[in-house]
């Protein structure tokens, strides 16, 4: 059965998020007054980002049992991690920890000791800015996941297989995506093939459908495509979702105007449903 | 107390791919006063290796009468505190920290006339007359083993999980096994499958150098299908 390899330092696994920054991004969020998309995107990630972390953290440091690229397409295409990270498309979780653009800080109440609260101040990392210009280069940062995850591949070739997290609102400026999107698809590691899932953004609100088998009609024929483009939930994964989610056999790994977090709470990536710690991870 | 023929004995084996420092196991033992315990601390915690620690050592030097109401978990959580919170440390690390250390614990308090167990989650006391199981605690059989176990927090927790607790006697010979997790499923595995590996362990702990034996041995294991993770067995012959 595959999707069954333990993620560790020795056997790491990757995700990969392709970035949506094109101009359109600059457009509002459905469902969330006063923020872009681009904002939104950025906020989900750098939380996803942040629980990666969290995750890995354990004892006195941080385990490398994850590598993590942000790909941005837009005015540019490429890397969006920032400077200290440059110039590597997988970076391995403790630098990533250790390299975030700033860290905010906020002050928070929290429950004291006495049956009060204290105040204190929570830290959060930012990786990623919100970034909007340009057009829509899907196919090329496809590409660039793919060369990444191929290298990946090679040096961790019974990996738990990798996941490519494409998150747009539009159309690919340089082509039909579903060549790349097939490539990238058809790359394995002797625990199955790379899982793609894209996340379709609209500024127009709508009915969240997250993991469908098939489609609410009418749709866009952009949403249409990317659909068609998404994995299928491996078996774990939709076992998983299932105990949740009433999803049908041959849902995929697809989301239409829905919260990333909430996608992705299903997978192995930081964001249990359940949060116990457990013994032995 | 005479519990002159009481002798214990420790060994642990990281899991496949972590060092022993990285090992988030504890284990100790006082046979002249008849005290035993192991923790297996979170992986997913922080500074949970010191937390497991804590625990073993505050068990062994509690009054009996203090040990059913968890005494020495106080202490432990007030020493954790004291040892981790002046740390300087990475924001991931604070995160962590703030939310605490978790880990399973069992603990045995011997006397001349039995034992008396104190457990928290899945490490497990197995007691042995011969090959007979007499008593198998907290966890009887290996498909109750599920990987989400009841912890014990190092940050005060009114959801903290009670403390079970059992007891029995005992004759001269017996042994009491304390195994974390992994061990125990599998040792009760085969147990139940009719293939006990009652002996292989004794044979381990009666080695010249035990701690050599059970490394030589945890490996087969684990090809055989036991979980990898920590392992600890602490064995105690009566």
């Amino acid at each position: 059965m595959p999707y069954i390899a333990e993620v560790s330092r020795r056997n790491p696994t990757c995700f990969v998020f392709l970035v949506d920054q094109s101009g359109s991004m600059a457009e509002p969020l459905a469902g969330a007054p006063g923020k872009t998309k681009a904002q939104g995107v950025a906020d989900t990630i750098n939380s996803l980002l942040y629980n990666l972390v969290i995750k890995t953290t354990t004892g006195t440091g941080l385990y490398n049992r994850y590598y993590v690229g942000v790909i941005g397409y837009g005015a540019t295409t490429g890397p969006a991690l920032p400077a200290a990270l440059a110039g590597r498309t997988l970076i391995p979780i403790g630098d990533l920890a250790n390299n975030p653009m700033r860290l905010d800080e906020s002050r928070q109440l929290v429950p004291g000791q006495n049956g009060g609260t204290v105040e204190r101040v929570v830290k959060r990392p930012i990786w990623v800015e919100p970034t909007a210009g340009g057009k829509t280069p899907m196919c090329r940062a496809l590409g660039l996941a793919a060369e990444a995850v191929n290298g990946f591949l090679s040096l961790y070739p019974g990996c738990l297989p990798p996941t490519v997290f494409n998150i747009t609102d539009g159309t690919a400026s340089d082509g039909d995506p579903r060549g790349a999107a097939t490539t990238l698809r058809g790359l394995a590691s002797s625990d199955g093939n790379v899982l793609l899932f894209n996340i379709h953004l609209s500024a127009v609100a709508g009915q969240p459908v997250v993991y469908p088998a098939r489609l609410p009609m009418p749709c866009s024929a952009n949403t249409a495509l990317l659909f068609e483009m998404s994995s299928p939930l491996p078996p774990p994964i939709l076992a998983t979702a299932r105990n949740e989610l009433p999803l049908d056999d041959g849902a995929r790994g697809f989301a239409f105007n829905a919260d990333l977090a909430s996608f992705v709470r299903f997978l192995d990536i930081g964001t249990r449903a359940d949060h116990r710690p457990r013994t032995g991870s | 107390m005479n519990l002159m023929n009481v002798k214990g004995c420790g060994v642990f084996q990281p899991k496949d791919g972590l060092t022993a420092e990285e090992c988030e196991d504890a284990f100790a033992g006082d046979a002249t006063a008849g005290r035993f315990a192991i923790a297996d601390g979170a992986t997913e915690g922080c500074f949970s290796g010191s937390w497991a620690r804590l625990l073993v050592d505050e068990f062994l030097v509690t009054p009996i009468d203090d040990l059913t109401v968890g005494a020495w978990v106080e202490i432990a959580r007030k020493k954790w505190g004291q040892t981790v919170d002046p740390l300087i440390v990475p924001w991931y690390i604070e995160v962590k920290r703030q939310t605490g250390a978790f880990a399973t614990f069992l603990g045995v308090a011997v006397d001349p006339t039995g034992w008396q167990a104190f457990a928290v989650g899945d490490c497990c006391l197995v007691h042995l007359s011969g090959d007979d199981v007499r008593r198998a605690f907290p966890i009887e059989t290996a498909v109750v083993f599920d990987n989400i176990p009841d912890l014990i927090p190092s940050r005060p927790d009114p959801t903290s999980p009670g403390i079970a607790t059992a007891a029995s006697g005992y004759d001269s010979g017996d042994w009491l096994f304390l195994m974390t997790d992994a061990l125990a499923a599998w040792a009760l595995k085969q147990w139940e499958a009719g293939r006990p590996m009652w002996n292989q362990l004794r044979t381990c702990i009666s080695a010249a150098n035990p701690a050599e034996a059970f490394a030589e041995n945890v490996p087969g294991w684990r090809v055989g299908g036991m979980r990898n993770d920590d392992v600890t067995l602490l064995a105690v012959r009566l």
